[in-house]
């Protein structure tokens, strides 16, 4: 991952943005997706938080990994059984 | 066969209710479009976010032609982190049932095993190929655009010939979920067997044409003629598929 933001400044936008935006148009269509599917699942699900930084920081890795594995871990709660 | 129908459909809703038509399809169009995009603005890139002063793009490079961007889009993208993706997002196809005991459900009704195993092959490379198909098409769609015409009958054919190697990869992991347990170790072994077959492809020796990676081999040739192509990989491929199954079949009834 590249951390170094000042990089983003020198960016000449108007050159790059016409290319780089369906790219980041599907990018955020599949963070909107997986951000849709953790909302309704974030009481179940084990580390939710820990899996809302994996979508938001990780390009589409993350909400793939999410998706096909995270969601699918549902949390031991034991709690609730007895109250 | 109506068992094989239903099952099939039911395979189909799961992944419907999962996301996964729109996820797959998202993840494979990302795919199709960076590749294309990348080639034609490979200097627009480096001049702005390379940080790379002093290096000089030669100003009249052979452009590369529609045919091998598409190529590179398919062996470069497609088939390894496409592939590696694809695999992850099918390896529980045997073991959750098995983990979750519907497995056992199933087979105690009157279903054979040969139709719960080909609905998951079929409910699978259904899923699978709906994602390709619209990945490829929009990748297509910018290579056209980017780089000139391209003759769509040959990119039908290679998607055909292509839905046959994802038809093997499926095989392969039902094959290989018979023997293991867990489903990541399941997605690791079938990913190494797979990429292990692709590299063996392309050596010039008859066994390796006719290993199930040839159809791969086949397939290219659609996109960029010339090379030494042997068609009766197509055959082999198949009969590979059904071995596969077979191999399965033997193994569910054996536990």
């Amino acid at each position: 991952m590249n951390t170094d933001i000042t990089a983003l400044l020198e960016i000449d936008w108007a050159k790059i943005l016409p290319f780089a935006l369906p790219i980041i148009f599907f990018n955020l269509l599949l963070i909107g997706v997986a951000l849709y599917d953790w909302f309704k699942r974030k009481d179940r699900i084990a580390a939710p938080y820990a899996w809302l930084a994996a979508i938001l920081l990780f390009q589409s890795l993350g909400p793939i990994l999410y998706l096909v594995i995270g969601r699918k871990v549902i949390r031991h709660d034991y709690s609730r059984e007895t109250s | 066969m109506t068992n094989f129908y239903t099952l099939t459909q039911t395979e189909l809703a799961e992944a419907a209710k999962e996301y996964k038509f729109i996820w797959l399809t998202l993840f494979f169009v990302i795919l199709g479009v960076t590749q294309p995009l990348i080639n034609n603005y490979m200097d627009v890139i480096l001049e702005n976010v390379g940080g790379a002063d002093g290096i000089t793009i030669e100003p009249n490079r052979p452009v590369p032609s529609s045919g091998e961007v598409l190529l590179s889009t398919i062996s470069g993208q497609f088939n390894q982190i496409g592939l590696i993706i694809l695999i992850i997002s099918f390896m529980g196809l045997i073991a959750s049932d098995r983990n979750s005991g519907m497995q056992d459900f199933i087979l105690t009704r009157p279903v054979a095993i040969p139709s719960y195993l080909l609905s998951k092959l079929a409910g699978h490379w259904l899923i699978s190929m709906f994602a390709i198909a619209i990945g490829a098409a929009v990748s297509y769609g910018y290579t056209i655009f980017l780089f000139g015409s391209f003759s769509f009958s040959d990119f039908l054919l290679f998607l055909l010939m292509y839905s046959l190697w994802i038809l093997y990869v499926i095989s392969l992991a039902i094959l290989i979920s018979t023997f293991i347990k867990g489903p990541i170790l399941i997605a690791v072994t079938t990913i190494a067997v797979s990429i292990f077959l692709i590299l063996i492809k392309s050596f010039n020796h008859l066994v390796f044409q006719l290993s199930p990676g040839g159809v791969l081999n086949v397939a290219e040739n659609q996109l960029l003629p010339g090379g030494e192509v042997n068609h009766f990989s197509i055959l082999s491929c198949g009969v590979f598929i059904v071995f596969n199954i077979w191999l399965a079949k033997i193994n569910l009834n054996k536990q």
